[in-house]
């Protein structure tokens, strides 16, 4: 597997220089929004090298390769969930240094907040955003679902964070992790777990009825 | 002799276009050439083969192993050149290799190296910049450097120059020396399998029209030439993709003997080329094929 997450970052090596100016980009007109805007910076980090990488792959049909290759479809398939997340620590470890050193130089609203809390919503929400977005990048491919996955991106950012944050401060229920309630921490990586799993489980099954 | 791939009744129906009962067989040590018009089935084959697509019906074993059930460890035995390049541009020959390498428990740097010497592989340059013909040789390395008893090869010399696809013949003959190997190689140029085949299979509309040894089909062929009167209702029968303008007549026809006992001296006999076989059998439709 980790291989293949190699061969996703070596396709994009040009990449890397534009993300850092997104990230930079990101720092100074989205800072504003606080964890949201992290929350938006590093989902728009993983969407650029997750797409990247898949529609390099799709322009030589790079699929046929692979699965001639021996590797289990479900290596392949684990692959891209976990590449979400080292594009997350590489995107999270930039805002930190850039963080770092809007501090440094005293450079005011230039960064976004970087707490326990900020981190974990962010890596909560890409998670949910891609667990929604894989099974159908699986089925019909990154091309084809684009549009889609588009959609219920706006929909997460627009519908879901508004929704979630009248429900954290109306209907009683505190979605703070930085209190260190363990009980609420062990149900949201529970709920967690299962989405991601399920997921997984769609996406390997379409991925493996599907035709090269 | 065992058999290192054999397909039995294999079905695969693709809205209009039907793979239909394919049934051969390749022993070990030998060159299939799997030949056939565009469309004729031969990448669906291919594909089957691979596991790309999934079979309706049939069953296809390869070093005794079932295709699906097997599929990890028949496809660590197996080596594969596709025509059309499926390798990521953006990376170099050395990059693609180092991913692909790890998967391979059987891998041989040290006959990669050699084999990317030989056919002069230029490790730091990115895929998307080399040629057709490299990038065959790179595929061909791949499939050598990982001790593959069986290379899968559709279509691997289309689109390349007359040089280029007889130093991959001299290769493939070379690596056959090997009496332990056996490819499978798909192509609409016969003039290739005239050189390396040992047997061919032909293909036509999803069905497999004749799978025999090359020898035999040369040997056994013949084109009969000659005036219409000497054509009758009844030796008309035996001729395959009977061609006839108002001079007279040419087919193909599968027994030399019985075409020389049937018309004597009356019509001319030719020793038939691959090509010829594949044009007069596909034009005429299947009947009085062998099959092997």
């Amino acid at each position: 597997m980790f291989h293949l997450i190699k061969k996703d970052v070596l396709m994009q090596k040009r990449t890397l220089l534009l993300s850092l100016l997104i990230m930079v980009f990101f720092s100074f007109s989205l800072s504003p929004m606080g964890t949201a805007g992290l929350t938006v910076s590093i989902w728009a980090i993983c969407y650029l090298f997750v797409y990247g990488a898949g529609m390099l792959e799709e322009k030589t049909n790079g699929d046929k390769l692979l699965v001639s290759l021996p590797i289990r479809k479900n290596t392949i398939v684990m692959s891209k969930y976990v590449s979400v997340y080292v594009f997350a620590a590489y995107a999270l470890l930039v805002n930190f240094i850039i963080r770092m050193l809007a501090n440094l130089f005293q450079i005011p609203h230039f960064s976004f907040p970087f707490t326990l809390e900020a981190v974990a919503s962010t890596l909560i929400a890409v998670t949910l955003i891609f667990s929604l977005s894989f099974p159908l990048i699986f089925k019909v491919g990154f091309m084809k679902s684009r549009l889609t996955n588009f959609v219920v991106l706006f929909a997460f950012l627009f519908v879901g964070h508004p929704i979630a944050g009248q429900l954290s401060n109306g209907a009683g229920i505190d979605f703070s992790l930085a209190r260190s309630d363990t009980g609420l921490t062990i149900l949201v990586v529970l709920a967690l777990l299962i989405i991601v799993i399920a997921s997984f489980s769609l996406s390997l099954a379409f991925y493996r009825r599907r035709e090269f | 002799m065992d058999n290192i791939l054999e397909i039995t009744n294999l079905s695969k129906s693709y809205g209009e276009f039907s793979l239909k009962n394919i049934n051969l067989s390749l022993k070990r040590g030998y060159i299939m050439g799997f030949i056939g018009p565009n469309g004729a089935g031969k990448s669906t084959t291919i594909k089957l083969i691979m596991n790309l697509v999934k079979k309706d019906e049939g069953q296809i074993r390869i070093f005794g192993l079932d295709h699906e059930k097997d599929e990890i460890a028949v496809k660590e035995k197996i080596g594969f050149v596709y025509d059309e390049n499926h390798f990521y541009d953006e990376l170099t020959v050395r990059e693609l290799k180092n991913m692909i390498r790890p998967f391979y428990s059987r891998w041989d740097e040290g006959l990669f190296q050699k084999l990317a010497k030989d056919f002069n592989l230029p490790l730091k340059k990115q895929i998307k910049h080399l040629s057709k013909g490299m990038k065959m040789k790179f595929s061909l390395a791949l499939a050598l450097s990982h001790g593959a008893e069986l290379l899968i090869m559709d279509e691997p010399t289309s689109g390349l120059d007359p040089l280029i696809r007889n130093e991959l013949l001299e290769i493939l003959q070379e690596v056959i020396q090997d009496e332990d190997k056996s490819i499978f190689f798909s192509t609409h140029i016969t003039s290739d399998l005239d050189k390396v085949a040992d047997f061919i299979t032909l293909i036509h509309n999803g069905e497999i029209l004749l799978s025999t040894t090359k020898d035999e089909l040369l040997e056994q062929y013949c084109i009969v030439k000659g005036g219409k009167e000497t054509l009758s209702e009844t030796n008309r029968e035996d001729l395959i993709g009977l061609k006839e303008n108002k001079y007279g007549f040419e087919a193909l026809c599968r027994n030399k003997r019985e075409a020389m006992k049937r018309f004597g001296n009356s019509v001319i006999l030719e020793k038939p080329t691959l090509e010829d076989i594949l044009l007069f059998t596909t034009r005429g439709g299947r009947t009085n094929v062998s099959s092997y």
